[in-house]
């Protein structure tokens, strides 16, 4: 009897043991998975993905130059991750619109920048492979139809505004079927100077 | 809120009108035989077309198109010296979206500056200007690229099964587009740029009441061949562009025995030849 209760008390304190391994790990960061899930090969976490506007400071600002015939800036998005991610292709529907701008006025009022609608005839959910350490570069064609929502100073003039980049990819059968990277990533909010030489 | 059996039965007449519109906007599949004259018998039945449509009503993709042939056994040898291909063509559409920039064509020097005309192959040689930014598209009339090298839409290699199956999709974004898809061979004992159509559906992303028409076979008839012989000289795949195409029908295809069954009747015609020459020596 006396070893039954012993038996009976190991199992209780083995069950509370268990329960309470369970909460730690549970507390423990990336700890609510289920046992046992192994994670997506071919995808890194969102915060992975670092979204930058390539504009640097010059004499204490970041200019970018209303000039030539087709004024533009640069948008890199880098793998920081350990992992290959997959992105849709910008010349398919899925991807076109996967990069936009907010731009915040002294008031913190916020104005959505995007590409602009666009049709398309041939098209299918296109990929490409961005290995770990690898970017790729958007040229942003801020000046033409391409975007709508960019206010540019007048001729000789400038205008500063604050700017982020966000690419961002919603979840959905295709990007399952894929394997293309979800999930939404910002470039932080900087002080912008356009300036018009034209 | 109290679920009265008169709510009840309002959620459920809403439910069921409801599934029932998209139902008609979900489109439909159809099964096309694909037939063929193989080593000069006509009427051979190579394989199979299964072609659907449907819409699912999304900013990125509201219409799908899908067409998958698959060979009927023993037909898929034939993939051994030809290659079964996909050719689209657009034959109507409304002039103001053909006109938008993204859709231009090159022109023989190489600039996106042409309007589309109908009838015109999907894509134009070199792609639409839309697609210029990822590598554009090849200057073969087929609707994936040949390849190797990287487009904007996928290559053969990556849509076809050797002696199984070949695959073709479009999720094409504007309303009043009508298409046509071809299943046509290439290769083997044809002429470098010359295609033969053996079978072919047209669709259409028209929305009549929130619903879409099934995928409809098309007769390949002389007047259809002329249609899609227009379709090649409207898309640069012409004399003025240097890249001539022409297409055709009731090609004869012949039967094409894989290579290790090349390589027995080799192996067995030697065998037979070394036999003879033994006994003429004895």
């Amino acid at each position: 009897m006396q070893r039954l209760w012993i038996l009976l008390t190991l199992a209780g304190r083995g069950a509370l043991t268990s329960l309470l391994t369970g909460v730690i790990f549970w507390w423990l960061p990336g700890g609510s998975a289920a046992a046992g899930e192994a994670p997506a090969v071919d995808q890194a976490p969102m915060q992975e993905l670092q979204l930058a506007i390539a504009v640097p400071l010059r004499e204490g600002v970041r200019p970018i130059f209303v000039t030539g015939e087709r004024p533009h800036f640069h948008v890199v998005l880098t793998n920081r991750g350990q992992a290959t991610v997959r992105l849709w292709t910008q010349t398919c529907s899925w991807g076109y619109q996967a990069l936009r701008f907010e731009a915040v006025d002294a008031a913190g009022k916020v104005v959505e920048i995007g590409r602009r609608p666009q049709q398309f005839l041939q098209n299918a959910p296109t990929t490409y492979a961005l290995e770990a350490g690898d970017c790729v570069v958007f040229d942003i064609y801020f000046a033409g139809d391409d975007w709508q929502g960019f206010k540019l100073p007048a001729k000789g003039q400038t205008m500063s505004t604050r700017l982020r980049a966000i690419y961002e990819v919603p979840a959905d059968k295709q990007t399952q079927q894929h394997n293309v990277w979800t999930g939404k990533v910002e470039s932080p909010l900087g002080e912008y100077r356009f300036e018009s030489r034209r | 809120m109290k679920l009265t059996p008169i709510r009840s039965l309002a959620i459920l007449m809403t439910w069921g009108l409801g599934m029932a519109l998209c139902q008609a906007a979900l489109g439909g599949a159809i099964n096309i035989p694909v037939t063929a004259t193989v080593g000069g018998v006509p009427n051979v039945q190579i394989g199979n077309i299964n072609a659907s449509m449907s819409g699912n009503g999304s900013k990125a993709n509201p219409f799908e198109e899908s067409g998958d042939f698959t060979f009927t056994a023993p037909h898929g040898q034939l993939d051994n010296c030809y290659d079964f291909r996909w050719y689209q063509i657009i034959v109507d559409a409304p002039e103001d979206l053909l006109a938008i920039p993204e859709f231009k064509f090159k022109d023989p020097g190489g600039a996106y500056t042409v309007t589309p005309t109908t009838p015109f192959v999907d894509p134009p040689a070199g792609g639409y200007s839309y697609q210029s930014g990822d590598g554009g598209a090849d200057n073969d009339p087929f609707y994936e690229n040949t390849g190797p090298g990287s487009f904007a839409f996928p290559n053969f290699s990556d849509l076809h099964v050797e002696g199984v199956s070949s695959h073709t999709e479009d999720s094409p974004t504007p309303e009043d587009v009508f298409f046509e898809t071809y299943l046509v061979v290439t290769g083997g004992d044809l002429d470098a740029n010359e295609f033969c159509v053996l079978a072919g559906y047209s669709w259409n992303t028209v929305l009549e009441a929130g619903e879409l028409e099934f995928p409809d076979p098309v007769q390949i008839t002389p007047i259809q061949i002329a249609h899609l012989q227009t379709a090649l000289e409207n898309s640069g795949f012409s004399d003025n562009y240097g890249n001539p195409w022409t297409v055709h029908t009731d090609c004869d295809l012949m039967p094409c025995p894989e290579p290790a069954t090349w390589l027995m009747l080799a192996l067995g015609g030697a065998a037979a030849l070394v036999v003879g020459r033994r006994r003429r020596t004895a």
